[in-house]
């Protein structure tokens, strides 16, 4: 199977390997349905959105070359969204913020934005969706969200991001792991209503996962899921993940409202491929939505105390770089 | 015969729209099933069979016990005499109950300190440098009798109080967190002591 093939199809999801046992996953004819299904997305503000699907393993040929990605970034109010966080903080009104920004893509074809974005290599949970409603979805997520395997709960939070040449640097940075330090909490904190009493720990505090072009800190936590509790539960007390918000998350969520300049919709979503008992969920981060012939892609980064203004501006703009 | 049986839970959790509050709850030595959260806001006044409370816990929070309405509470349930441990927002709330003031000081989150534990009546196992994860911007000071500081920081931010003669205890620090080593034990023995 090519991507110029799967561009033909009505609706379809494709997702690389990380949502299946090491091949790629097409699933085809996606049907809109209630609380059930194979494959389910859920937008950063909205409800989680359900459809059943045939899906089966694929090859993939990247028939389609990558293309030069034309953008323009909205990063207005930026540097100042960064200092209302640092007031925030100071004041004990929230400990850690996502703060992000939107990017406008001149018109590519979603096969082409695809092979764009995973030209160096194709991130474990990269996916490419049109839904039956025409939305259409490119992401290149190296971050898994929760996994579910009958009875566990897996999450893998992830903070933390350097070339691979600094992996030393990102290793001895105290800011990146107090940032994934907080996160690790607060995944165990929406974890634990939903497992066995004490049986939310953390597997791995943190360690360091190895791209072909960067280097990225996760932590690993699990627990064991109480009985009947249903993935559209999982959902419920997850989403949106804590990585992508801040801490607490109710308080992280207004100021993002109040900060960021649009939506984030897709961006910052949840997508998650369920076989069986086992169901793999990763975060929309990396991800441009197609809105009309332009699409909107997304990036940012965690605001803590130390966080300097003019580096997280810059940091962001780094992260809009994987388009180029 | 069946008929629906009256809610007797006998440990109330106070839930500050906190992300860590079910790390608390899950670190504490009760059974779920015991356990009543409660959500209070700026206009919460405790009610109900007061009796049949074994223990409080005021859990962590954003901002700070004055808009969160917290102290009125701590007075409250310290004329009952009620078993009370306060993490981190409660344990402002506590030193506030009892004449302390808050101050702004240089902002601590999801970082560890090791922290330096006097023998205590609560915490009689810990005595002695302890690590600890923080999450907090602002500080008690000015802390005086019937409170004790039994813990602070090298730099002497207090860490943790307790109370001359009630069972009541805060902790400024997050025993509930995965970095706090000995954190549960922690608790454990601040209820094994005060209940």
């Amino acid at each position: 199977m090519n991507l110029s093939e799967i561009a033909k199809l009505d609706s379809f999801a494709l997702l690389s390997p990380g949502f299946g046992n090491g091949h790629f996953i097409l699933c085809e004819e996606l049907q809109p349905s209630n609380k059930t299904g194979n494959i389910v997305i859920q937008p950063f503000e909205g409800e989680p959105q359900w459809y059943n699907s045939f899906a089966g393993e694929i090859d993939l040929d990247m028939d389609v070359p990558p293309q030069k990605v034309n953008y323009s970034a909205d990063d207005k109010g930026y540097c100042e969204g960064v200092e209302t966080i640092r007031s925030n903080i100071a004041s004990g009104n929230v400990y850690q913020v996502n703060l992000t920004m939107r990017a406008t893509i001149s018109e590519i074809s979603g096969a082409e934005l695809f092979a764009s974005l995973c030209k160096n290599t194709v991130p474990g949970f990269a996916a490419w969706v049109k839904l039956p409603d025409g939305n259409e979805i490119v992401s290149a997520s190296p971050e898994m969200f929760f996994e579910r395997n009958n009875s566990t709960l897996h999450c893998q939070p992830m903070k933390g991001t350097a070339p691979k040449d600094a992996k030393d640097w990102l290793v001895n940075s105290e800011k990146d792991a107090s940032e994934l330090a907080m996160i690790t909490d607060l995944i165990r904190n929406d974890m634990t209503p939903l497992c066995q009493q004490r049986s939310v720990k953390v597997i791995n505090e943190r360690k360091f996962i190895e791209l072909p072009y960067v280097v990225q800190a996760v932590s690993d936590v699990e627990g064991i899921l109480l009985p009947e509790v249903t993935v559209s539960d999982i959902l419920k007390g997850l989403h949106p993940c804590g990585s992508i918000t801040g801490a607490p998350k109710q308080a992280a969520i207004q100021l993002i409202k109040q900060l960021e300049n649009t939506p984030r919709k897709y961006y910052c979503g949840s997508l998650g491929y369920i076989n069986d008992d086992k169901a793999i969920f990763s975060i929309l981060i990396r991800t441009a939505y197609r809105s009309g012939k332009e699409w909107i892609y997304g990036a940012g980064g965690g605001i803590v105390w130390d966080s300097e203004p003019a580096l997280e501006l810059e940091e962001a703009r780094m992260k809009m770089g994987i388009l180029k | 015969m069946t008929s629906s049986v009256p809610e007797n839970k006998s440990i109330l959790f106070f839930e500050n729209k906190d992300s860590f509050s079910w790390n608390v709850i899950d670190a504490l030595p009760f059974s779920r099933a015991d356990i009543k959260i409660i959500h209070p806001d700026s206009n919460y006044l405790p009610d109900g069979n007061i009796a049949s409370v074994k223990a409080v816990i005021i859990g962590p929070g954003p901002m700070d016990p004055v808009r969160t309405g917290l102290i009125e509470l701590v007075q409250f349930y310290a004329a009952q005499k009620t078993p009370l441990l306060g993490i981190c927002l409660g344990f402002q709330a506590i030193g506030m109950a009892f004449g302390a003031k808050l101050i702004r000081t240089n902002p601590v989150h999801g970082k560890r300190s090791s922290i330096s534990f006097s023998p205590s009546r609560y915490f009689p196992g810990f005595t002695g440098i302890v690590e600890v994860m923080r999450y907090h911007s602002l500080s008690l000071n000015d802390i005086k009798s019937p409170l004790q500081i039994i813990a602070s920081t090298s730099d002497g931010i207090p860490m943790a109080v307790e109370h001359e003669t009630l069972p009541i205890a805060g902790l400024q620090f997050h025993p509930d967190s995965f970095a706090t080593k000995r954190g549960v034990e922690m608790i454990q023995s601040f209820f094994d002591n005060a209940i």
